[in-house]
């Protein structure tokens, strides 16, 4: 046969294959009827032969390594659960229905292990991937992990808790569910999605056969295969592949086709084409990759038969919207979504207009935490390399004028990232990119000042950016990641900068204060680790350098010195210096609010002011004067927090007054009171451990609340009840004493988890084993003089209930 | 910690990637030696490792090669320009390994040299699941080629490397519906061909 020949054959080959069988002889016949007699008998042999062979239909239509592994039965076991049966199977791993048997019960998990053959470092990495990211998420919407490990043979396996539902899909279908239905399972699918965006994680492959519905109605979503973390620092590897292959075209947006930079709004896209396949009934686009310019979907309303019209045109909107190839012109967060879809059941207006598609980058900061983690991580990304470039270019470049122009277009950068990104990100959460954040932002300060002696305003970004890490990695008193000595090493960098810059600019207000700022850090952390006479030194220096205040920063940073000191002397044991610093420090707190230009935050800091008198009043006994004062702060409190229920700083306020007011309660007998502030601050602050798990310091308040709260349990008489939160108390602050081995403090804390638990167990054998640990631990503390007069008192009280 | 697989981005790839999608049809020839290569490596990688059990799927050795030569910033079809690239050495490996068995068999005296010849002969024993008939599906697959080479791609494609209808079409330039007209058609004139020459054998 030649190939000219063959070309002709192939093509009638095709068109007779299209064919029913029993027509195909026929066609042959005819195709062949108008040939010369020779050609004709050869087409027809050919064409005839040809199709007979098609007779075996498995013939090469599995990949030639694929078909072993189709047919292999299911293990029996894997790890600890015996196998049920296969429910799914994917090109990478294989999900079975088993049971664990633990002795006493019986449960129903699904077992998803990573298939024969796909074990290579990739796949496994990737694999275990999933399961980092998957134990990060709690949320009822999400399946629940449950266990992992590694099957005999060395591959590895995830098992999550058993959905029994059916798809998303199949399940609107069934039960003929309406458009009201569909918009509600797709509010609760975002909200999910929200929450993994929240814990920075994205989920790169939602799509209707990723969400099962429950027998309840109840949906979840599936498969964080292709997921990802996008900030480093939180304990996994950082896997930035573009798991290409695995994408699926029907719903991926424009990014990953592409191969570009994958964020949040990368969810949002895939949730608006969920949302029209549940609408439009098939997916927006079709199964092969084109690229997203050609590619376009018609809006639902038009994609559907006219009688089947039955949403409103805001719904080609919304969904318009959260599709939009450009990333920033979507939804700014899938909560966003979710509220959109919200408002239009609830027949009100929407917030996507069709023409809002003008995005300004300006705009940013205004934007949802997730959202603007993700932005400023890429930015991030990007800062140390891009500000050493422009720099060199300026070097290069002759003219002396264009160089001073790109250094300060850099120093603005770096000073962006260090600070208007950062302040914007700490009121929202999110340690990880903003430790990220700000060493990016440093390093390239740090480039600019190795270049000569800084000027004021360059020495002060770099002061104020080794401040900020402090602040990111420990600063007492606010969102940190808990390592304090590497915090204080940061800070005492800055405070040599900044004595230095003191001493060539003196006349300069802002030196001055940025001085003071660092001095009250360090000494801060001084007393976290138990040195408060250095933190009273640094404290007195601080009050002396700030002078008579006049100006809103000067007169907060004194406010602030005040506070700091007044906690240094209560450390110390000096209860009426203690009385006469708090009661200075509210008079600052107080002028403060005088002023025209006072914020909320002020009005925070001035409720906490009252607070703690009120605490040391109610120490020294005046408990009538005490009790008036929490009263006004605890009411103060809790309208500041309705006023704003998403400030942390107001949140801070309401427990730090509940757990003081407990104190007072505490001590004047009234234990059940005592035990509900307790137990209302433990809520409060439990929820920001929630929203923020790596915020050490919010983990070791609410540890702390607990403890309280178990020991007013105990005093009541609950002695159980006491114990159980005791132990559960010393269980989060043991996990935080090894966070952080150098924190004293937190080692203390330990002890006195312990001391407490060995007076609720008094008398027993546990009791006997806490009031040991509770002496190996603090002894060594008390004989170095780092124990506050509270812990010595109550290891005293320990060794009395002996 | 598990190390980072996609860290050895290998420029030279990427970069022939990116000029044989813009039509430098060069660089496509450029980039077999290294492909090739680097899938042998691979593959006697994890044969050394001597696991047991192992069958290795050629989409995961296809996909780890193409994450330790590929820089991951190229788009989704360069990814499918690799994969077209490796499934040619997809066929070759498993056929002249078929070829070397049935010598091997029939006592022609040619049997693998070097220890790692050897490696990577075991390995398609491993790997592969040998069957006898890829000799012959070799030997049809090079009439087909005489006869039409671009439907002998889309063969190699879709059998050897495990590429999707889409997929093929995105290499090769032609739409899902040629792909699909060509595979069809390939697949009767193999089958055909391998048919005869089992009953000549006969």
């Amino acid at each position: 046969m030649t190939p000219r020949l063959w070309l002709e054959i192939r093509d009638l080959l095709a068109e007779a294959l299209e064919l029913p069988r029993e027509e195909r002889e026929a066609f042959v016949q005819r195709v062949c009827a108008s040939r010369p007699a020779e050609e004709a008998s050869q087409v027809r042999r050919e064409l005839l032969s040809l199709i007979a062979a098609t007779a075996d239909e498995e013939f090469l239509n599995e990949p030639v390594f694929e078909q072993a592994q189709q047919n292999e039965a299911p293990p029996l076991r894997i790890g600890p659960y015996s196998i049920d049966s296969e429910i799914g199977r994917g090109g990478m791993g294989t999900v079975y229905l088993a049971t664990r048997d633990d002795g006493a019960f019986l449960h129903s998990v699904a077992v998803k292990v990573l298939n024969r053959g796909m074990d290579t470092d990739y796949f496994v990495s990737r694999f275990r991937y999933e399961r980092q990211l998957l134990a990060y998420l709690n949320h009822p919407a999400i399946v629940r992990l449950i266990d992992g490990g590694s099957t005999d043979d060395g591959r590895p396996f995830l098992v999550t808790e058993y959905i029994e539902g059916e798809p998303l899909r199949a399940y609107c279908t069934r039960t003929q569910a309406t458009i009201d239905t569909k918009l509600r399972l797709m509010i609760e699918i975002a909200e999910a999605v929200h929450h993994a965006h929240q814990r920075l994680i994205i989920h790169c492959d939602i799509k209707p056969n990723n969400i099962l519905v429950t027998a309840e109605g109840k949906p979840k979503l599936l498969d964080f295969g292709v997921g990802r973390m996008f900030l480093p620092g939180l304990g996994v590897a950082m896997l930035t592949a573009k798991s290409q292959r695995l994408i699926t075209p029907g719903y991926a947006s424009p990014e990953q086709i592409l191969g570009e930079a994958l964020t949040t709004a990368t969810d949002v896209f895939s949730l608006g084409a969920t949302l029209y396949e549940l609408l439009v009934g098939r997916a927006p686009f079709g199964p092969s990759i084109t690229s997203p310019e050609t590619r376009t979907a018609e809006a639902p309303s038009k994609a559907l038969p006219r009688q089947q019209r039955d949403f409103r045109s805001d719904l080609d909107t919304i969904v318009g919207k959260a599709m939009r190839n450009d990333p920033a012109a979507r939804y700014e967060s899938a909560e966003q979504f979710a509220a959109d879809l919200r408002r239009y059941l609830n027949l009100e207006p929407i917030a996507a207009r069709p023409l809002t598609v003008r995005y300004q980058l300006t705009s940013f900061v205004r934007r949802n935490r997730a959202l603007t983690a993700s932005i400023v991580f890429a930015a991030a990304a990007l800062l140390a390399g891009a500000s050493a470039a422009l720099y060199e270019r300026g070097q290069a470049v002759k003219e002396r004028d264009t160089a001073q122009a790109l250094y300060e277009n850099t120093r603005d950068l770096a000073h962006a990232f260090v600070f208007e990104m950062d302040d914007r990100l700490q009121k929202e959460g999110a340690i990880g990119a903003r430790r990220l954040l700000v060493e990016r932002g440093r390093a390239a300060l740090d480039q600019l000042a190795a270049r000569g002696a800084p000027d004021a305003a360059l020495g002060r970004d770099l002061v104020a950016s080794y401040v900020k890490m402090g602040d990111v990695l420990g600063r007492v008193g606010a969102a940190n990641l808990g390592r304090l000595v590497e915090a204080r090493k940061s800070y005492e960098h800055a405070l040599e900068l900044s004595r230095d810059l003191l001493v060539r600019y003196p006349a300069d207000d802002l030196v001055r204060e940025q001085n003071a700022s660092v001095i009250l850090r360090i000494s801060g952390i001084a007393k976290a680790q138990g040195d408060a006479r250095v933190s009273l030194d640094l404290e007195t220096e601080a009050i002396r350098n700030l002078g008579d205040a006049q100006t809103l920063d000067r007169l907060r940073l004194l406010a602030d010195a005040y506070h700091e000191l007044g906690g240094t002397y209560s450390q110390l044991g000096e209860w009426g210096k203690v009385v006469e610093v708090r009661q200075k420090a509210l008079r600052v707190n107080a002028n403060i609010l005088k002023h025209r230009d006072a914020t909320y935050d002020d009005r925070l800091r001035y409720v906490l002011a009252r607070t703690r008198l009120a605490s040391v009043l109610s120490r020294q006994k005046h408990y009538a004067e005490a009790a008036v004062e929490y009263e006004a702060t605890l009411a103060e409190a809790r309208a500041m927090l309705a006023q704003n229920p998403h400030s942390n700083g107001a949140s801070d306020n309401l427990s730090n007054a509940l757990l003081f007011a407990g104190i007072s309660a505490q001590v004047q007998g009234k234990f059940d009171i005592a035990a509900q502030r307790f137990a209302e601050a433990y809520r409060i602050r439990s929820q920001r451990v929630a929203a923020e798990p790596n915020d050490w310091r919010m983990r070791s308040l609410a540890a702390t609340s607990l403890l309280r709260w178990g020991m007013a349990e105990v005093s009541a008489g609950r002695r159980a009840s006491g114990a159980a939160k005791l132990r559960a108390s010393l269980r989060e602050r043991t996990a935080l004493a090894a966070l952080d081995p150098d924190n004293t403090g937190a080692l203390a804390e330990k002890g006195e988890a312990h001391a407490e638990l060995s007076i609720a167990l008094a008398r027993s054998e546990e009791g006997q084993a806490h009031w040991k640990k509770a002496h190996e631990i603090l002894d060594p503390l008390r004989a170095a003089n780092k124990l506050n007069p509270i812990l010595l008192e109550g290891l005293a009280r320990a060794d009395r209930a002996r | 910690m598990t190390k980072d697989p996609e860290r050895s981005a290998a420029e030279p790839v990427t970069v022939l990637l990116a000029n044989w999608k813009a039509g430098d049809a060069a660089a496509r020839e450029a980039l077999l030696p290294a492909v090739y290569q680097e899938l042998r490596q691979l593959a006697a990688g994890y044969l050394r490792r001597e696991r047991s059990n192992h069958t290795l799927q050629s989409t995961a050795l296809v996909h780890e090669a193409y994450m330790r030569l590929v820089d991951q910033k190229v788009s989704w079809n360069s990814r499918s320009h690799f994969f077209g690239v490796a499934a040619q050495f997809m066929r070759r490996i498993l056929c002249d390994h078929a070829r070397a068995k049935g010598r091997a068999k029939r006592g022609s005296g040619v049997s693998p040299v070097s220890l790692d010849e050897k490696n990577w002969a075991e390995f398609h024993a491993a790997a592969s699941n040998v069957r006898e008939d890829l000799v012959a599906l070799d030997d049809a697959l090079n009439r087909l080629a005489e006869l039409d080479p671009v439907q002998c791609q889309v063969v190699e494609m879709r059998f050897f490397s495990g590429m999707t209808v889409e997929e093929t079409a995105e290499v090769l330039g032609i739409s899902p519906a040629t792909v699909k007209r060509y595979w069809v058609t390939a697949r009767a004139f193999l089958a055909r061909e391998m048919g005869a020459a089992a009953d000549r054998a006969e």
